[in-house]
């Protein structure tokens, strides 16, 4: 029997819809639905800020009131990325102020925010609440002051891993004393001392404050005082506390002094805590119901085999190293640890772990063991290490993990590495969705079966691997239907580059060079570095003289003229 | 005469009943709102004053208008025996602003003040929860009181569908929809077959049948939160043409928290699913073009470069539609022939196809030019003095007159120049359809060479701009592009 879908009803449908590849596979059913959905869009999330332009954004949904933002490439974090690559909040900032007075929330990562950003968003959003800016750099704590003194109703600010330049602590005094909404603050990057009696002040005002992430300036005596003004709080550590973090320069002496609320933590954040293994043991041993922790690789194997039978909810866990530099392993940590964390702890799904040594017999366990995990990312400090034990290459390990675990998502490689992974990796990650890859492959081929073999893959970053024209030009259409591709020190050449720029006009094709201008060069000498992007505004405006946007002409736009 | 219908015969035998066992009353006290059927209240007035013979008082609390009670009054003869008669005539809507009339000295002095206190029979139909007015009674006003509740009388409200049928519903369960009490309220239809309330054409029998058990159930106060859940859940496993007809009904009758629980249904269904998938489930014919769902670049500021890259783009996306016809054929090819990688590779990187079509279009291109060459070198001279206009455009642009500028620089351009059709086209959107294919890729070449040299005008600017103010450029060009 015939029915229609009743439309008068479907915004109803629509606010318990949330994802945003719901709402766009939505918006993609028909006329009607793509009319009503994008007039009752209120989130909008852009993964590169030069997919689209703010106006485009706005034309689309009118009526937004929270927007996340991505610029730089994830290789920024790796210093991949060279300064002045764009990535800027401004033209965003100029066009939601007139489009959207009503914005609430603004969600940042790897963008250039100026501190004239801060003062447009503090004095054009009136009901504005929510500010994360994870690593982020261009501000100082002057836009923070203005941002502070404005927002009558900001509920977050986060400056997570942002590089702020450190004016002056007194930005926090610009709190006006009628501000009591704050409920979670992180200051947590900030290398200045911050005014200390502005900080208790605002904290014993705002009777919401639920997370409070300071600094390392803020000094552990003080924190009592701190935490006596805000009673929440103290309630919280005594019996709610579910993430704890922080503890900048913390003696084992106070390590005590937190163990009766180590049953409640669900989160544990120690990667800037300088304790040893023992003490470390002792802390979580007492937490129970810990799902995620990150820690240095102070725990070493004993502390993650303490964590792998204490720990049965585990759901991530990262390992920072506390000396990457150091060519000799400081510390015992191996592979044996996160053996024993994958046997232990069966609702692991993610993991980031750094280790010096790897074998492809304890990845074959950690992929039998773990088949749940959705984010693997393996970091061998030493690039190209080969299995330690056979001396061979890590392929069949990395293969093992892609074969059980079904569900994995994410997936970064390190280590000795052949064609042979890639091959494992385009026959059986079928829902990968970003893979970085670092020092690994022979050549060509490795390319070729990521590209054609990883039906889901929308994101893959690549150094220093001799990847090259083939394998790109061959694979070319796969690269409309991902968000993003860099290469760099690879073998690309220019020459490929422009037919890349030719052949697919819904990416932008980014040359980045730094040695000067690659048509000083022949076409098939291989360039630094290449950005490719699926974009529906065009190439971009604000490429710095480093940057060459390949258009259809195969010529840059400078070129020309 | 008004003839009771089974359903009320029953209540008034049962109100016959509990009667018998008052008979002995001396003193009696109706409170009552609206909710009480008229007709039935008629009836158990005769019925009353026919075998209450030792009634001495009656206290009359009711919000019908005086016109009722007088009508009332009429049945009441048998009442002559009364020694005192008390009509009040109280708006009681709730059983809060009963109490305040109860409490209120002038409504009750006549009775507080009887000098000899009577067994007292009080027949409510307020609310439910009205016991708490009962209480304050009982203890503060009336010494020896006798209080019978009279819960659940049932009283009906009718109703009909779009294809003509009726039915009544109890009337609690029909008043927990917000559409059909609104209409009760404000109309007072409903309390007869033939003023039944006409539902929502949306609202057919069976859909209505769904959500009167929804309302039977929801409008009983005392389910623990535990018990809702778990009869929604039961409720809302139908099937998606279900879900769909009932989530309109009870969109048309205002039952906001059914209209929540179906979405919730709904969204579970949509999630996770793709377009097509979307559509085959909801049965959606699929009205968007595959253009539709490239996103334009559509011209909304006027500004005049825009225009310019809107229409390349809209032949970009042209030509990539017959590149994808091309490239599913090569695809259709691929599946059947079985080389190996690295000889598709050589195919692909050296071989007759997509690079190779591209260097043979351009070659096609340059020869056409060559033939073109006297007519080129007058259009390029021309569109030099485009680019000029244009520098003054976009100074003038940073001013701000960009809707003013765009229309003078036509102008001017239309004066001098073979090409002005290309530009009076730019206002129209694609109106290419009908031209010559020639001519339409000679302006299609004219506009590309005018974009790119506006383009290279644009950045050379940009360059110059980024020069000066490195931190602004980004925030400049922009405001330049969008104030306009």
């Amino acid at each position: 029997m015939a029915y229609s879908f009743p439309e008068e009803v479907l915004e109803y449908v629509l606010s318990f819809i949330k994802s945003d590849k719901d709402r766009n596979a939505v918006s993609l059913v028909c006329k009607s639905w793509y009319e009503i959905e994008r007039w009752c869009r209120r989130r909008v999330f852009i993964g590169n800020c030069y997919a689209v332009s703010p106006m485009i954004m706005i034309r689309r949904f009118p009526e937004i009131r929270s927007v996340e933002i991505k610029g730089k490439p994830h290789f920024a974090d790796f210093n991949l990325v060279p300064e002045g690559w764009g990535g800027y909040l401004y033209p965003w900032v100029v066009a939601m102020s007139r489009a959207y007075p009503m914005l609430e929330e603004i969600r940042l990562k790897r963008m250039v925010v100026s501190d004239e950003c801060l003062e447009m968003i503090a004095k054009s959003f009136k009901n504005f609440r929510v500010l994360v800016m994870s690593s982020c750099e261009g501000f100082s704590t002057d836009g923070l002051a203005s941002i502070a003194a404005n927002c009558r109703n900001l509920r977050e600010l986060d400056l997570r891993e942002s590089e702020v330049e450190d004016l002056s602590g007194h930005w926090l005094s610009h709190f006006p004393d009628t501000c009591t909404s704050l409920v979670s603050l992180n200051i947590a990057c900030l290398g200045s001392e911050v005014c200390f009696s502005s900080l208790e002040r605002l904290v014993s005002r705002c009777t919401n404050l639920r997370t409070l992430q300071l600094n390392r300036t803020v000094p552990l005596e003080k924190l009592p005082n701190l935490l006596c003004r805000a009673p929440q709080l103290v309630e919280l550590g005594c019996k709610k506390l579910k993430a704890l973090s922080g503890f900048w320069d913390v003696v084992p002496a106070y390590l005590p002094a937190i163990y009766p609320v180590c049953s409640g933590l669900t989160s544990l954040n120690l990667s800037y805590a300088n304790i040893q293994s023992p003490d470390i043991i002792k802390l979580v041993s007492q937490c129970q119901n810990l799902q995620r922790l990150w820690v240095l690789d102070y725990i070493e194997d004993s502390g993650l085999d303490v964590l792998a039978s204490c720990c049965k909810n585990l759901e991530e866990l990262r390992v920072f190293p506390s000396d990457p530099y150091e060519l000799e392993p400081n510390v015992s940590l191996t592979e044996q640890g996160l053996v024993s964390v994958s046997e232990g702890c069966p609702k692991l799904q993610s993991v980031l772990f750094f280790c010096r040594r790897m074998s492809n017999a304890a990845l074959f366990t950690i992929a039998r063991n773990s088949p749940n995990l959705i984010r693997f990312r393996l970091c061998i400090i030493e690039a190209q290490a080969p299995d330690y034990l056979t001396q061979e290459p890590l392929d069949a390990g990395f293969g093992a993990i892609v074969e059980n675990c079904r569900e994995l998502r994410r997936l970064s490689l390190s280590g000795f590495l052949t064609d042979r992974v890639f091959e494992y990796i385009g026959k059986h990650a079928k829902k990968l969705e970003m893979l970085s890859i670092a020092f690994a492959g022979d050549g060509d081929m490795g390319l070729h079966h990521v590209l054609s073999g990883c039906d889901s893959l929308r994101k893959l970053e690549i150094r220093d691997s001799p990847f090259g024209d083939k394998a790109l030009l061959a694979n070319a259409a796969k690269l409309e239907t991902m968000r993003s591709l860099w290469m760099s020190s690879c073998s690309v050449s220019y020459g490929a580059c422009k037919l890349l720029g030719q052949k697919l006009r819904r990416l932008n094709v980014e040359v980045i060079d730094e040695r000067g201008t690659p048509e000083s060069r022949p076409e098939s000498c291989p360039i630094e570095k290449i950005y490719i992007y699926r974009t529906l505004s065009g190439p971009r405006y604000d490429t710095p003289d480093f940057i060459w946007t390949m258009d259809e002409e195969g010529n840059t736009p400078l070129g020309i003229a | 005469m008004w003839k009771p219908s089974r359903n009320v015969c029953k209540k008034i035998k049962e109100i016959m009943l509990s009667v018998k066992l008052i008979l002995k009353l001396s003193s009696l006290l109706v409170l009552s709102n609206n909710q009480l059927q008229k007709p039935l209240l008629e009836m158990f007035f005769i019925l009353f004053s026919l075998n209450s013979l030792r009634l001495e008082e009656l206290v009359l609390y009711v919000d019908y208008d005086l016109k009722f009670l007088g009508a009332v009054r009429k049945v009441w003869w048998p009442l002559g025996r009364l020694r005192k008669k008390l009509y009040c005539n109280a708006v009681c809507h709730d059983h809060r602003s009963a109490a305040r009339v109860m409490s209120s000295p002038s409504t009750i002095s006549p009775f507080a003040s009887a000098t000899h206190l009577y067994h007292t029979f009080i027949f409510s139909y307020i609310a439910l929860s009205s016991l708490n007015t009962f209480r304050f009674l009982s203890s503060n006003i009336v010494q020896h009181c006798t209080v019978f509740i009279l819960r659940e009388m049932k009283s009906y409200i009718w109703l009909q569908t779009t294809d003509g049928s009726i039915q009544q519903v109890e009337q609690e369960v029909a008043m927990f929809c917000p559409m059909i009490c609104q209409e009760v309220l404000q109309t007072g239809m409903g309390s007869s077959k033939n003023y039944a309330i006409k539902l929502p054409p949306r609202v057919n029998p069976a859909v209505l049948g769904l959500i009167l058990e929804y309302c039977r159930f929801h409008q009983l106060p005392g389910h623990s939160d535990k018990e809702l859940k778990t009869y929604d859940e039961k409720f809302i496993r139908l099937d998606t043409q279900g879900l769909c007809q009932l989530i309109s009904a009870a969109d048309s009758l205002k039952l906001r928290s059914l209209v929540d629980l179906t979405s919730r249904a709904l969204a579970r269904i949509i999630e996770g699913k793709t377009p097509e998938e979307i559509r085959e489930t909801f049965h959606i014919p699929d009205d968007l073009t595959e253009e539709e769902k490239l996103e334009p670049l559509r011209n909304v500021t006027g500004d005049p470069r825009i225009r310019l890259l809107n229409r390349l783009y809209e032949r970009k996306r042209k030509d990539l539609k017959e590149r994808e016809k091309i490239k599913k054929a090569d695809v259709a090819e691929e599946l059947i022939d079985k080389r190996s990688v690295d000889d598709l590779l050589s195919f692909i990187n050296g071989g007759d196809s997509d690079p190779k079509r591209v260097t043979t279009s351009k070659k096609k291109k340059k020869n056409r030019r060559q033939n073109d060459q006297p007519r080129n070198i007058t259009s390029n001279s021309e569109n030099e003095n485009h680019g000029k206009a244009l520098d003054s455009l976009k100074s003038e642009s940073h001013n701000g007159q960009m809707q003013d500028v765009s229309s003078s620089i036509q102008a001017s351009v239309m004066q001098d120049s073979p090409s002005a059709t290309v530009l009076s086209n730019f206002d129209e959107e694609y109106v290419d359809e009908e031209m010559d294919p020639a001519v339409m890729e000679e302006i299609d070449r004219e506009v590309e060479d005018f974009a790119r040299r506006i383009n290279s005008v644009w950045s050379e600017r940009q360059g110059n701009e980024r020069r000066r103010l490195p931190v602004f450029i980004h925030g400049d060009s922009f405001v330049a592009r969008y104030t306009g």
